[in-house]
């Protein structure tokens, strides 16, 4: 944690609340009848949408979806997932 | 479909490059436990799942798989990267370096290459899985032979999340198999293939399947005029149970007809 970027920061929590809705999913698939867990799918649905956008307006698209239509076409711009920024 | 997100399931970064480690932890890349055996494994195997919490178990999962994939693909490339000759020859990578130089080729730590032959897909729900069961728990033991093998916390830090997936599969799957054996056919008592004998006895059932039926009996009677011994005659798996534990004989052994009040 202490020697991430910023850019990694903010990544962080795309990743932390893209990672709730991962696991809850995968229990809502053999439990659906469970409702406390659908709240919390919904809950960090919302969550991760709200950090993919913070993070797509200062570092760029993480889908095609997250292209801002003023910058033009920036997906292959950034920092791939597995190469480390020096 | 699949999309692709920019991102890893959980960061790696990796300070140090340590190709030895890289040449161990590839096998969970294409090794014979490793994460494109489970994802090919899980994606193959839904399309014969038959019930809803399967098909979608297997598709998540399965999707998951390819996350870990990438991820263990990103330990690797960091911990090969900036190499020179005389580390590759250092830490005994040199085998690897001549036929892929630093690129990531799906092998085993010992250098067998990937194959379809490390996973099965069985067309049966209940084989099916106990294979995936077990394959989460392989691949759990792969990753703490992983642990044992480096004290670096970059590369502990995401191998320590991977094997936390891996029980957590493992529990996902073992619902899913509490799932199907609840829903077996109440006469199913040997647990028989529900994807195949179900499919089989539907086929039967359907009429724009006439043909099928008709060539079916057709089959039958043959079969009846060379064996007289219609105790022998096989049929879906859980009529073919009753006949061979002798609980209640689908056709009159005496007679060869068929009995009325079969079940």
């Amino acid at each position: 944690m202490s020697r991430m970027n910023e850019r990694e920061k903010l990544l962080y929590r795309v990743q932390q609340f893209g990672f709730m809705t991962d696991d809850i999913r995968l229990f809502l698939n053999t439990h659906p009848a469970c409702e406390e867990a659908f709240c919390a799918l919904k809950y960090f649905m919302d969550a991760e949408k709200e950090a993919k956008e913070d993070y797509e307006k200062r570092y760029g698209a993480l889908t095609l979806e997250g292209i801002d239509g003023c910058r033009g076409y920036e997906w292959i711009d950034g920092v791939w997932p597995w190469e480390v920024e020096e | 479909m699949w999309t692709y997100e920019k991102k890893l399931q959980y960061p790696v970064k990796i300070a140090c490059p340590n190709p030895a480690l890289a040449k161990a932890i590839i096998s969970q890349f294409g090794g014979p436990d490793g994460e494109l055996a489970a994802s090919m494994r899980y994606l193959s195997q839904r399309y014969t799942m038959p019930y809803k919490e399967g098909i979608a178990t297997l598709t998540d999962v399965g999707t998951e798989e390819l996350a870990h994939m990438e991820m263990i693909c990103a330990i690797v490339h960091q911990l090969t990267r900036d190499m020179t000759p005389e580390e590759i020859k250092r830490h005994g990578f040199a085998e690897y370096y001549v036929d892929h130089t630093a690129a990531l080729w799906p092998q085993a730590a010992g250098g067998t290459p990937f194959s379809a032959t490390f996973f099965q897909s069985k067309g049966d729900p209940i084989t099916d899985l106990h294979e995936n069961m077990a394959a989460e728990q392989k691949a759990r033991t792969t990753y703490d032979n992983i642990i044992r093998l480096t004290d670096d916390p970059d590369v502990l830090d995401p191998i320590r999340f991977l094997r936390e997936r891996e029980l957590v599969h493992f529990q996902r799957f073992g619902e899913t198999l509490r799932i199907v054996q609840d829903r077996l056919d109440s006469k199913n008592y040997y647990a028989f293939n529900p994807a195949f004998d179900y499919g089989k006895r539907r086929a039967e059932a359907s009429e724009c399947r006439k043909e099928y039926r008709q060539d079916n009996q057709k089959e039958q009677n043959k079969e009846k005029e060379c064996r007289p011994d219609h105790q022998m005659q096989m049929h879906s798996c859980d009529q073919t149970h009753t006949l061979y534990f002798g609980r209640n004989a689908a056709y009159d052994g005496n007679t060869g007809k068929p009995l009325r009040n079969y079940r």
